[in-house]
């Protein structure tokens, strides 16, 4: 395999940081990015990550810079045999993560970037804050997204990548084919007692039906006979029903079309006889009442009659004004009389009083006896006035009961005279030819008694209808539940064919029960195949990465790595001692911050320096490896580095600027590595570049 | 260095434990994961799982008038 690729630099435009086009010149030198946060060192190394993978660190990150106008697009220079290749990756427009990546050689030619750089085709680069894209032993894949950086480096030094992502994605399936099975045996289920309940209660109604059969001793009918019966009564309930009409129906629609007939009939036959029996007897009405008149009537006129009479027979030839005026001089008879046996008294009181046998009259002067005086008035005081008081009583009576005989006669004739009016009335309500035979002396009571037996003839034939209706519709009801019995049968037909439908579903649901069981044993011996791998490989490459441990920590103690393979191949991290070869520890706890630090850093100088045969890009980069370290740890991890980058391209990023510039040259020759300090960063301009 | 001889070599050994009931299964997952990658091989399982469960679902339709 030809050498690989280096890095000459990266042409940057539109890139995060980066406001405007800018050639950051790596010289296919290693590079050391020094400054404080914040300048731009990031969007370095981030730029020659994008260019290379199409991918930053953060999957969702917004690389085009916001303040720049133009493309976002950034093309590394790459070095081979003294060529220069370019690698020119552009932001797809109206995206924020797609892009498209053109290899050019250095005759400007256009390559297949898939056969020149299959593994840079190939790889997502994800492996945390540190990248390594260095000689592996299998072409580098999207990670499985349950490692962490540390395994995934591991798996990928092991060649175990794909087959763990493999496993993973298996996993995956099975835990959502588990998830499926689950609801599709709950729809089974559910399925299964629907269709078995709804043949329960289908039954239940039809063995309910045939507990009294509609159809009585007969043998059980068949559709067609059973649609026979139906157009027969609908014929017998309407004759002037056609035949034809009926002939295509099915039962349902015939049961439909009997009950509409039937309905029609009554409403025809007996509304026309109810409202024939109602006019029968509100005429009748009429007619009673008219009767009713003419007998008042006629009593009125009997008693005006009977009055007159009577009057008469009082006044005996006299008026009522003849009987005031005796009843006047009976009055004054009777007064003079009363006045006279006053002056009597009176006289008989005054000669009382006298003595002398003659006296002189009170009344003529003249002279008197008094004894015949006496006998006079005496006898005049003595005579009764009874006769004359009987004969003004005897007058007054007369006189009152004629004159409450003649207040009678005035309002029997007032009354006859309403009753006339209301005759009248009544007899514009009363037909013609009832009107002549009235006319010709027939009796209105006769006439009512006509009206009052054809009245109730029409109630008869309303009973008798209304008893065939009753009939009727008691056959008709037994049609129904015919009717009712055949779709019953009908609809557990379809009830038994939709059971046999979900049998042959049941059995389908097997094959994919079956179906994701063969996943599972494929599943278990995938994970058996790793395992056995990882088992013969791990103590290899805890012997590795613990080289690489020791000297990059310098710990006391912990002076080893062990790798041990946990549920679904994933890999544990141990440290352990050389000195207690049997203790293991969670790293976590018991090493220091810059021991971890270093612990993230181990795999990248363990498995670079693993295979000294560079092939495609061979680059180590950094991004901050020194945080938490303190000098002593930077000038070991500087050491490493120098190692490292006898085979490799190294791109470092540091904040640590004074102690690098202090330290890089002891370390490194001063023509291997260029150091770039980004400073000075706005957002029109991006960074200022220094070169040191 | 080939670039598919390690999955190809892993393919062969899980082939070779396989019974054979399930072993024309993996040999279509294995093609799979040859040639496109391990993620297309839940993509195909997913594919014959939907294809699987929406003939059941076609049928269940029929009981539930979904």
């Amino acid at each position: 395999m030809a050498d690989g690729f280096s890095v000459e630099g990266v042409q940057v435009e539109g890139f995060k940081g980066f406001a405007s086009s800018t050639y950051i010149d790596f010289q296919g030198r290693h590079v050391f990015l020094l400054g404080e946060n914040g300048n731009g060192k990031s969007s370095i190394v981030e730029a020659v990550r994008w260019g290379l993978f199409g991918s930053a660190y953060r999957p969702n990150e917004i690389v085009k810079n916001q303040h720049y106008t133009g493309e976002c697009r950034v093309t590394v220079k790459l070095m081979r045999d003294g060529t220069t290749w370019n690698l020119s990756r552009t932001l797809n427009l109206g995206t924020d993560r797609t892009s498209d990546p053109v290899l050019t050689d250095q005759n400007g030619k256009r390559q297949p970037i898939r056969k020149i750089l299959p593994q840079l085709d190939s790889v997502d680069a994800g492996e945390g804050t540190h990248i390594i894209f260095a000689p592996q032993s299998a072409p580098l894949r999207r990670q499985p997204e349950d490692l962490g950086p540390f395994e995934r480096t591991v798996f990928n030094y092991l060649g175990l990548t794909r087959p763990r992502a493999l496993l993973s994605s298996v996993n995956a399936f099975l835990e959502e084919q588990s998830e499926a099975v689950h609801a599709l045996d709950a729809e089974m289920a559910d399925a299964r007692d629907n269709i078995d309940d709804q043949i329960a209660q289908q039954e239940a109604v039809r063995n309910s039906l045939l507990t009294a059969a509609p159809w009585g001793d007969e043998l059980t009918p068949s559709i067609s006979s059973s649609e026979l019966k139906v157009r027969t009564f609908i014929q017998d309930i309407n004759p002037d029903a056609s035949g034809e009409d009926s002939r295509s129906l099915s039962l349902d629609s015939l049961i439909e079309r009997a009950d509409e007939t039937l309905s029609e009939r009554r409403v025809k036959n007996e509304g026309e006889l109810t409202a024939q029996a109602h006019d029968l007897a509100r005429y009748r009405g009429h007619l009673e009442e008219l009767g009713g008149i003419r007998s008042q009537i006629s009593r009125h006129e009997s008693m005006i009659s009977d009055n007159r009479r009577e009057l008469d027979d009082l006044y005996g030839g006299l008026s009522l004004d003849d009987l005031r005026g005796r009843l006047r001089d009976a009055r004054f008879a009777a007064t003079t009389e009363s006045l006279r046996e006053k002056l009597a008294q009176d006289a008989l009181d005054l000669l009382s009083r006298q003595d002398s046998t003659a006296v002189a009259c009170p009344i003529c002067r003249s002279q008197h006896e008094r004894e015949s005086i006496l006998v006079v008035l005496n006898d005049i005081v003595g005579q009764s006035t009874s006769a004359i008081d009987a004969e003004v009583s005897s007058r007054q009576g007369r006189v009152n009961k004629a004159e409450e005989l003649e207040q009678q006669l005035r309002q029997e004739k007032e009354q006859l005279q309403l009753l006339t009016s209301d005759l009248q009335a009544a007899m514009s309500l009363v037909s013609e030819k009832d009107k002549d035979k009235l006319a010709t002396a027939v009796d209105i009571d006769e006439l009512i008694e006509v009206y009052t037996e054809t009245e109730s003839l029409v109630k008869s034939q309303i009973r008798d209808h209304e008893s065939w209706h009753a009939s009727a519709r008691a056959k008709l009801i037994r049609l129904k539940d015919e009717y009712r019995f055949h779709r019953i049968q009908r609809q557990l037909a379809d009830l038994q064919t939709q059971r046999t439908e979900l049998e042959r579903a049941i059995d389908e649901y097997r094959g994919f029960v079956a179906f994701g069981e063969s996943v599972k044993k494929i599943r278990d011996e995938v994970a058996s195949q790793l395992s056995e791998q990882l088992a013969r490989d791990l103590p290899r490459v805890s012997e590795t990465l613990s080289k690489a441990f020791s000297a990059l920590t310098k710990h006391p103690w912990y002076d080893r790595l062990v790798l041990v393979e946990s549920d679904n191949a994933k890999l544990e991290i141990r440290v352990a001692s050389s000195k207690d070869p049997a203790g293991r520890e969670d790293p976590t706890g018991v090493l220091n911050g810059q021991a971890e630090s270093a612990l993230d850093l181990v795999p990248y100088f363990a498995f670079s320096q693993a295979d000294g045969t560079p092939t495609e890009v061979y680059l180590v980069m950094l991004d901050d490896p020194t945080r938490a370290l303190d000098t002593q740890h930077i000038v070991i991890l500087l050491d490493e580095l120098k190692d490292l980058g006898r085979n490799v391209q190294l791109i470092v990023a540091s904040q640590e600027t004074e102690r690098f510039r202090e330290m890089l040259p002891n370390v490194f020759d001063s023509d291997s590595y260029v150091v770039i300090e980004p400073t000075g960063w706005s957002p029109d301009r991006g960074p200022e570049l220094r070169y040191r | 260095m080939s670039d598919e001889s390690p999955s190809r070599s892993f393919s062969e050994l899980v082939t070779q434990q396989l019974a054979p009931e399930t072993r024309e299964l993996w040999l279509r997952m294995a093609d799979t994961f040859e040639r496109e990658g391990p993620e297309e091989v839940k993509t195909y399982l997913d594919a014959q799982r939907d294809q699987l469960e929406n003939i059941i679902r076609d049928r269940l339709e029929q009981f539930t008038g979904g």
